[in-house]
């Protein structure tokens, strides 16, 4: 589904290489982490992944599709249509209420405002928020927050989610609650890609990915995909 | 787009993004509600433009009005009509029927003939010592324009003017220098003896008649020799509004086979005059307006700039999540135009609220042009617009993963 051959990605003045010669495959329905320490160049992978950054060479295809030539509209549209994105800082809305958040990752693709109301409600209630969804989003805590960032980030349906670093602020509990909720995407079907730092969490994964000072390499789960989440998430 | 470009749109299923125009002029008025405070102080500049605007013109028109008005009342309903040259021939140009075809005008509320003699001497006995007065003679209709304030005795009419009765009106300044102070006293223009009918205090019309003794018209031939020149003039009062078009139509009603020959003086129209004292106010208002605006405007676009370095994490990610440039573009500058636009209708609100009051306190009519009032508010909306113009353009520059990392 996802394909990155050879992509490299240089910053600043001092030409820092923060991917180097990056090949690989993400197939549809793999739970993939990308684990490393800090300044690795995880997140530059998964921003290269998620579009929201452009190598500096190498190619990277979407079905098939060489996104290298494609415009930065196009690039959107896809973002838009085809990804969802969950943040360690959540980045939602302050002052608007946890619907109208959801409601937000709907604006910009074609779905009428009922419809997105509708979905919205849907998808918060399916994370556990049903109870909150008029509640403003500046009253909720750390775990609700992360919550309404996935229901916004799956309320467009899309084939691909991408979260870096998900449970970073988190306590414990609402940490495995967050897993539990990424497991059961996954489990619908759903390709997740998680950056994290916590090898824990890492170990989620039916595919790791190590990144190290800009090399990505893939260690052999512990477990296949679909047995840690028959488990239910339990290694 | 090219070709290849929609061929990997088709294999990926992906359409193009589109906002909504309802989800625009939603997301740009929400962020102007849910910081009320925020966005009243950012827009004081705009308020106090808007009001200044439509307090100054509903004033200036106000005032204009008011002007008018006291106007049409005290000197705007008065017409005399005279010949061009004192000499001419035409001398029955203020006879009867030419006078009833004037008062037979629309608008004409009184019109009659007055002669003026000049000096002649006055005196209360034969034996006293005369001093020389201006006599005027007029019939009941121009004693009717001028309208005398009786204090003492009563007016003459027409039954004095058919008899040729000599009877006098004196205005108070001579009937004290003489002495008078009841009606029925004789007094003597030149050496014939007129009995004093009335004692007047001022007048409504033509204030020389203050310093005048006014007798029937008829009765000014035994006071002229063959070689005196009286001087004739027709006087009309007309109803308010009607004067303009009454000096347009006298000199044709009264003499229609020579009009050229008479003079007709009107009193400007006192729609010019408001127009005038409207546009000197008018102009300063748009000044001052101008300038506040500007003020309002330069605000607008701090506070955008401002909403811009505090909103860069949402920008990146509502671009992380499909937003174009121009959906970023178009909701900023919707945010800044509903910025001024709120400030132009709370400022449109002070401003008609000022107006009344003072209307109120002066115990004037208030006249506000309601067509000002949407100007103030689109123009406040306008300069909004173009205060978001520049924030919102470096706002689609904003990249998603430089935003996001903040």
């Amino acid at each position: 589904m996802l394909r990155l051959h050879k992509v490299n990605r240089t910053y600043g003045h001092e030409q820092v290489r923060a991917l180097i010669d990056a090949t690989l495959s993400i197939q549809q329905g793999d739970l993939v982490t990308i684990s490393g320490p800090s300044g690795s160049g995880k997140s530059t992978l998964l921003n290269i992944l998620g579009l929201l950054d452009r190598p500096d060479s190498g190619a990277y295809e979407i079905l098939g599709v060489e996104t290298g030539n494609l415009s930065p509209v196009t690039l959107g549209d896809i973002r838009s249509q085809l990804f969802g994105f969950v943040f360690q800082a959540f980045h939602l809305i302050a002052g608007r209420t946890a619907l109208e958040n959801v409601e937000l990752g709907m604006v910009y693709s074609r779905v009428d405002r009922r419809r997105r109301r509708k979905i919205a409600r849907e998808v918060l209630d399916s994370v556990g928020l049903g109870a909150r969804i008029d509640a403003d989003t500046r009253t909720l805590s750390g775990g609700e927050k992360q919550r309404v960032a996935i229901a916004r980030a799956i309320a467009g349906s899309p084939r691909v989610l991408f979260c870096d670093e998900p449970t970073g602020n988190l306590d414990s509990v609402n940490t495995q609650r967050i897993l539990e909720l990424i497991q059961d995407l996954h489990r619908s079907g759903l390709t997740v890609i998680v950056v994290t730092h916590d090898p824990d969490v890492a170990s989620l994964g039916s595919r790791i990915l190590t990144v190290a000072d800009g090399v990505v390499t893939e260690s052999t789960a512990a477990r296949p995909a679909h047995a840690v989440l028959a488990s239910g998430g339990q290694r | 787009m090219t070709a290849a470009e929609q061929h990997a749109r088709n294999i990926l299923g992906i359409q193009p993004a589109r906002m909504q125009v309802a989800d625009w002029l939603r997301e740009s008025a929400v962020s102007l509600t849910r910081h009320p405070g925020r966005s009243l102080l950012t827009t004081i500049g705009t308020i106090l433009g808007a009001a200044a605007f439509v307090a100054t013109l509903g004033i200036g028109t106000t005032i204009g009005e008011q002007v008018s008005n006291s106007f049409d009342v005290r000197r705007a309903t008065e017409v005399r009509v005279s010949a061009v040259d004192k000499n001419d021939g035409a001398a029955d140009w203020h006879g009867q029927p030419r006078l009833d075809r004037l008062r037979a005008l629309n608008g004409v509320k009184a019109a009659g003939a007055r002669v003026t003699l000049g000096e002649r001497p006055l005196r209360r006995t034969l034996s006293s010592e005369p001093s020389a007065v201006q006599v005027i003679g007029v019939d009941a209709g121009a004693l009717s324009v001028i309208s005398p304030h009786i204090t003492i005795g009563r007016t003459f009419d027409s039954f004095h003017e058919s008899r040729k009765t000599p009877v006098v009106l004196l205005p108070k300044s001579v009937a004290q220098n003489l002495g008078i102070t009841r009606p029925g006293t004789a007094v003597f223009i030149g050496d014939r003896g007129f009995s004093v009918l009335g004692i007047f205090d001022d007048v409504i019309r033509r204030p020389e008649t203050l310093l005048a003794v006014v007798v029937p018209a008829s009765t000014t031939s035994t006071l002229t020799t063959s070689s005196d020149n009286p001087e004739f003039d027709v006087l009309v009062a007309t109803q308010p509004g009607s004067a303009q078009l009454i000096g347009e139509q006298a000199a044709l009603a009264l003499l229609p086979e020579a009009f050229r020959r008479l003079k007709v003086v009107a009193p400007p129209d006192p729609r010019e005059f408001r127009r005038e004292v409207e546009g000197n106010v008018q102009r300063l208002s748009l000044s001052l307006s101008l300038v506040a605006l500007i003020v309002g405007a330069v605000s607008i676009a701090n506070a955008t700039t401002a909403s811009v370095a505090s909103r860069t994490a949402e920008i990146g990610l509502r671009r992380a999540i499909g937003a174009r440039s121009i959906h970023i573009f178009a909701q900023l500058t919707g945010e800044s135009t509903a910025l001024g636009l709120f400030g132009g209708v709370i400022g449109v609100a002070v401003g008609l609220t000022t107006v009344s009051i003072l209307s109120l306190v002066l115990r004037w009519s208030p006249v506000i042009d309601l067509r000002v009032a949407a100007i103030a508010a689109l123009a406040s909306a306008t300069f909004g617009m173009a205060a978001g113009l520049i924030p919102a353009a470096k706002a689609t520059r904003i990249q998603p993963v430089a935003a996001l990392q903040q």
